[in-house]
């Protein structure tokens, strides 16, 4: 048997009626899409290796127990319960990931303040399109947005109805969300351009 | 007099599909050439998690009692 011409819910099916090989492929499908959005978000590895397991035992508990509604799909389901854990270890932590200052945010702000540290690092690393330190400087709402659009697969109504915002609320941070990364990269293509 | 009968064209499901229709088309299209241009990119640094992870996952789903 082929498992991996499954179907997601025919692989759930099969989990449910006993066989571990469903749940294993479910894993090797989307482990890395979840695993980097925890990452994404608490920018720590062991944190969130812990938050996947954590994530996972859920999803184990909850279809072990009947009790999974099969009308939604797998993966916006599972970066739900991520999501979800992300924010209760912030509010244990009582801390939030990323400065905030609401939704027109200027991204340029921050690098203003940290300008000196963040150039240097990554002109030294040559990475001025490591385009996963420029999500990282992201506020926390633009890229939760991203990260849940773009690994999630979710639609911007999940969206909306995980982070608590009206659709368009949703919408306008992915729109600042890719507004304030692409105007990054050409500022750090720029810099490079002038430097040589 | 005729009663005329007319199909309810609110019903929730066809007015959230119509939002998020909407919402998409309003992401704008320089928005939408850039990310589209990045998509690549954001696979590209996608990570995985330890293979001891992963299997303890498996083996708390094996042991699983209920």
């Amino acid at each position: 048997m082929d498992f991996q011409l499954k179907s997601d819910q025919d692989l759930i099916h099969l989990y449910v009626a006993g066989n571990e090989a469903g749940l294993k492929e479910l894993i090797r499908r989307y482990q890395a899409k979840i695993y980097t959005s925890i990452y994404l978000l608490v920018k720590d590895e062991y944190l969130a290796e812990d938050i996947f397991q954590d994530t996972f035992i859920k999803v184990i508990n909850t279809l072990k127990a009947g009790r999974y509604n099969e009308e939604g799909k797998f993966l916006p389901w599972v970066i739900r319960i991520a999501h979800n854990l992300v924010i209760d270890h912030f509010r244990k932590e009582k801390r939030t990931p990323v400065i905030n200052n609401g939704d027109d945010f200027d991204i340029f702000e921050v690098l203003g303040r940290y300008d000196e540290s963040i150039e240097d690092r990554l002109v030294r690393e040559q990475t001025y399109k490591d385009l996963k330190a420029l999500i990282q400087l992201l506020p926390a709402e633009q890229k939760e947005v991203l990260i849940m659009r773009h690994y999630g697969d979710m639609s911007f109504k999940e969206i909306a109805d995980i982070t608590e915002v009206s659709i368009n609320t949703a919408l306008g941070r992915m729109r600042y969300a890719l507004n304030n990364l692409r105007k990054m990269m050409q500022n750090k293509e720029l810099s490079l351009k002038i430097d040589r | 007099m005729m009663d005329v009968f007319t199909n309810n064209l609110n019903s929730p499901v066809i007015d959230n599909e119509m939002k998020e229709a909407d919402a998409i088309q309003n992401v704008g299209t320089d928005e939408m050439l850039f990310y589209n241009s990045i998509r690549a990119d954001l696979q590209q640094i996608q990570i995985r998690p330890k293979a001891e992870t992963v299997d303890r996952i498996l083996q708390y789903s094996k042991n699983y009692a209920g």
